[in-house]
């Protein structure tokens, strides 16, 4: 493993470096699902590079981003972060993103979740996370309720699908209720 | 300076001037100016200075945020902001926030938001003004009410005080023009 900060059983969590944006973009290249509101977009690996730089240069920063990775080969598959970290109230919004298709579906994403909630309330002491999923993309609105995110409104998006605005899924979260989804996990 | 159209019995927006640099306290919020969280931290004259040309970089601060000064009718004292995100041509996501110690600051915000609403919704034609509001101004939320606005999305405990947390509220104005094309 290299420069683990966040260890799982099949995935680790590790800032994301400069050197991978390249992958990161060739994933969005390659993306199979049209569900996210801004649609797909192949960004480039220039664009990201920058974005990467971006996230060290305040310390404590209003966004942390990690790479997630697998623990048998250390490749990147994907990223998951926080964003809007509020150091005050203690609440910050939560994304994340396997860039990788062919790697969906086998539980890494859950895993790789699981151990950045982990980060967010044992390590940053975050009180109250919320996350925000667009209302045609019922695989992550159907992932963040199993990680124990409950269902906070709906607002209206700037974006359509087949010819209607389509709503912003809030969900908020707490530690208790984190800790309660993330044994459940354990469990299944 | 005032701006006409945004003229209330106590309050008036106007846009931000140089002199507005020596009430940074007043005007600015840290970080996440469209949070309604407010502001924690200080700032003295040079860096609000710095922050008014960085906002001001270019006539219209397209691709960024449009700040305009709150101010009291009676002495021209500056008591807080408006930010207006100018990334969506559609959508306007709003900010509030007053200058601390305020006796009467949710009065105060509660008219600048009156101010502001049928400004962006009826006159500028936003298909949606977004707030986000914390649960405990009440004068804010009940003003929002009469404005047609709807509360959409709460949430829970965003918000610390000094003996509780309460809850971070978002209020949305729909504009009925629009309202056909909602799903």
């Amino acid at each position: 493993m290299r420069n683990a900060m966040m260890i799982g059983e099949r995935v680790y969590l590790r800032p994301v470096e400069t050197s991978d944006a390249e992958t990161i973009a060739q994933g969005m290249h390659d993306e199979t699902e049209t569900f996210f509101e801004s649609g797909r977009i192949p960004l480039s690996p220039i664009g990201l590079t920058q974005w990467i730089e971006g996230l060290y240069k305040q310390q404590p920063s209003s966004e942390i981003q990690f790479a997630v990775c697998l623990r048998a080969s250390d490749e990147i598959i994907g990223t998951v972060g926080v964003t809007g970290i509020d150091w005050i109230n203690r609440t910050a919004e939560t994304e994340s993103y396997l860039s990788s298709p062919e790697h969906r579906g086998k539980g890494y994403g859950p895993e790789a979740k699981h151990l950045l909630l982990e980060y967010c309330f044992e390590y940053l002491q975050l009180e109250m996370l919320s996350s925000f999923v667009w209302e045609p993309n019922t695989r992550s609105a159907a992932a963040v309720r199993r990680q124990g995110y409950q269902p906070a409104g709906r607002i209206k998006s700037r974006m359509m699908q087949d010819g209607e605005f389509r709503d912003m899924l809030a969900f908020d979260l707490s530690r208790d209720e984190w800790l309660e989804a993330r044994a459940k996990w354990r469990a299944d | 300076m005032r701006a006409i159209y945004l003229m209330g019995t106590k309050v008036y927006l106007r846009a931000m001037i140089e002199s507005d640099k020596e009430c940074g306290i007043a005007w600015f919020n840290s970080g996440l100016p469209l949070s309604g969280f407010g502001n924690h931290y200080p700032i003295n004259a040079a860096h609000a200075e710095t922050v008014l040309k960085e906002e001001n970089s270019g006539a219209w601060a397209m691709g960024g945020n449009r700040r305009y000064a709150i101010v009291r009718n009676d002495g021209d004292e500056v008591v807080g902001s408006f930010v207006e995100e100018a990334n969506y041509p559609t959508i306007a996501r709003i900010g509030l926030h007053m200058a601390p110690m305020l006796a009467d600051a949710d009065r105060l915000q509660a008219e600048a938001l009156s101010l502001v609403i049928p400004w962006l919704r009826d006159e500028r034609q936003f298909r949606l003004v977004q707030i986000y509001l914390p649960a405990d101004q009440t004068e804010t939320i009940a003003a929002a009410a009469t404005l047609d606005m709807t509360e959409v999305v709460r949430l829970r405990w965003h918000v610390a005080r000094p003996s509780e947390r309460v809850d971070l509220v978002m209020y949305e104005a729909v504009n009925a023009r629009w309202a056909g094309v909602h799903a």
